[in-house]
């Protein structure tokens, strides 16, 4: 983000540091998500809790729609700006059909915010989200009913909800997750033992152009898995390496694998930059995460 | 023995250049198809941008249609959105006004008087109690403050693909990839209006 010239780096590097650092002060950290009821300003009693928590995994459960209900003690800056980043960073709702559905409660700034996910647009238009924090939640927060304004607000959301959506349920996509790990994963190993297997045949005949083109195959496959960026660091490790397999076999009159030492920082490039080593290691396991659901503003707010 | 060392040799510089041969044409293919990858976000989010925009547009004739139902609700401000409704969907833009800053700005020009005519509008409003209680209105009104929300996630949506888009552009290699195949720097939105202004500090907290 921040650019500077060879010179000036450690100025920049400074400078960087301060403006992250400004930019952490300014932003509201945002809470974790700890189940489907966050509730960090103590709005609700550990029973209450559980009950709203109860309703919601039932929602989803039947409907697959993913509701979450946060309070917070206050906001710094809009609340607008704050559920989406907070909507945004969960992924309330299933990725493919982006039917999340957040409630954010400021409890010192009396505001509160329905926040749509994309696919509940049509059935909890702005209007009617806007109606249930007026008519649901505002009246109840105003008497100090928290438990009871958040359950109307929940129940309304809910059957605005239902029949839109009858789907596999999260389950399915938290299955699924993993499994994406696990195939990119043996399909390296695999790859990497054939890299060795035609390493041991090649070395037989010819170690140089072994070498070469192991080293060449290793980078051009972690290039194509990983993308441009490797080809810097992969193409000369590879040679290098192959090469210097090489030369170290012929020193010490050995036959073992000069394709295996090409291909080992190749393949190694592969498996760390491959898409199941780079994250996806968080979501369905066991506890509460967000289906990969999308947001694009939709909702209303209010206060009481 | 001599003769077999450099039959290895010219073979181990043939293999050499075939296959910078392959990777270079690997990169510059994979490179290039990046590049459109980046654009065709761009153009994506512009028509998201173009949605939330016409969405609002939509909106007006509604909003309007009910003020109007009020007595003697002032013309002059009702008039204002109105024009500015339709200069401000005169205004579209086609792919290539997309790396031309001056057609962005033009956008925004129109769609920021009509910004404006609207919330003068709903200040005007405030004066009415007959329409704030009306709940065709209040629905409206929620609509339209979740619409210019939209706007602004699109925006800096639109932004975060122009900016994506552009960073790979003018890095290197990739911007020899990018000059030969006369990719143009896309444009980005201002920023909103006061977002410059920096925000309160309240020390009691």
């Amino acid at each position: 983000m921040i650019q500077g010239s060879r010179a000036s780096v450690l100025p920049g590097a400074a400078l960087c540091l301060v403006l992250t650092a400004a930019a952490v002060a300014q932003e509201t950290p945002l809470p974790e998500l700890t189940g489907r009821v966050v509730d960090d300003a103590d709005l609700l009693s550990p029973q209450e809790e559980t009950q709203l928590e109860t309703f919601l995994a039932q929602l989803e459960a039947e409907t697959s729609v993913q509701l979450v209900v946060v309070s917070v003690p206050r906001i710094d800056g809009t609340i607008e700006d704050y559920s989406l980043r907070l909507a945004e960073a969960w992924e309330i709702g299933q990725a493919e059909t982006d039917n999340g559905a957040l409630v954010l409660v400021s409890r010192d700034d009396r505001q509160a915010q329905i926040e749509v996910g994309y696919g509940l647009e049509g059935v909890i238009p702005d209007g009617l989200a806007g109606r249930i924090v007026r008519d649901e939640l505002a009246p109840r927060f105003a008497a100090g009913d928290f438990a009871g304004g958040l359950g109307a607000t929940a129940q309304a959301l809910a059957q605005a909800a239902r029949g839109e959506y009858e789907g596999a349920g999260s389950r399915a996509v938290a299955a699924r997750r993993p499994s994406r790990r696990g195939v990119s994963t043996l399909v390296l190993v695999g790859l990497l033992l054939l890299l060795q297997f035609l390493g041991y045949i090649g070395n037989a005949f010819h170690p140089a152009g072994a070498a070469a083109a192991g080293g060449g195959i290793a980078a051009l496959l972690g290039f194509l898995m990983i993308g441009v960026g490797s080809l810097f660091w992969l193409v000369p490790l590879g040679l290098l390496s192959g090469f210097g397999a090489t030369a170290f076999t012929r020193a010490t009159a050995g036959r073992t694998g000069a394709w295996g030492y090409g291909g080992i920082p190749g393949g190694g490039g592969m498996v760390w930059g491959s898409p199941g080593f780079r994250g996806d290691f968080g979501g369905g396991l066991g506890g509460f995460a967000g289906g990969g659901g999308g947001f694009g503003g939709g909702g209303a707010s209010g206060s009481w | 023995m001599n003769k077999k060392l450099l039959l290895i040799g010219c073979g181990a510089v043939l293999a050499g250049i075939v296959l910078v041969a392959v990777i270079l044409f690997f990169y510059v293919s994979s490179t290039y198809n990046g590049l459109v990858a980046l654009d065709e976000g761009v153009s994506a989010s512009w028509s998201q941008v173009e949605n939330v925009y016409q969405r609002r547009a939509d909106l007006v004739p509604n909003l309007v249609a009910t003020v109007q139902g009020a007595a003697d609700f002032e013309r002059e401000t009702l008039e204002a959105v109105v024009s500015a409704r339709s200069r401000a969907t005169s205004v579209q833009l086609s792919g290539s006004d997309l790396q031309n800053p001056q057609a962005l700005a033009r956008f925004e020009a129109a769609q920021g008087a009509l910004s404006s005519a609207l919330s003068r509008l709903m200040v005007v409003v405030e004066r009415y109690p007959d329409i704030k209680a009306n709940q065709n209105f209040l629905s409206l009104q929620d609509e339209l403050a979740g619409t210019e929300n939209r706007i602004a996630v699109e925006r800096r949506r639109f932004n975060e693909a122009a900016q994506a888009y552009n960073t790979r552009r003018r890095g290197f290699p990739t911007r020899l990839v990018a000059g030969w195949f006369d990719f143009g720097e896309a444009a980005y939105f201002e920023a909103e209006e006061g977002a410059e202004t920096a925000p309160e500090v309240d020390f009691s907290r």
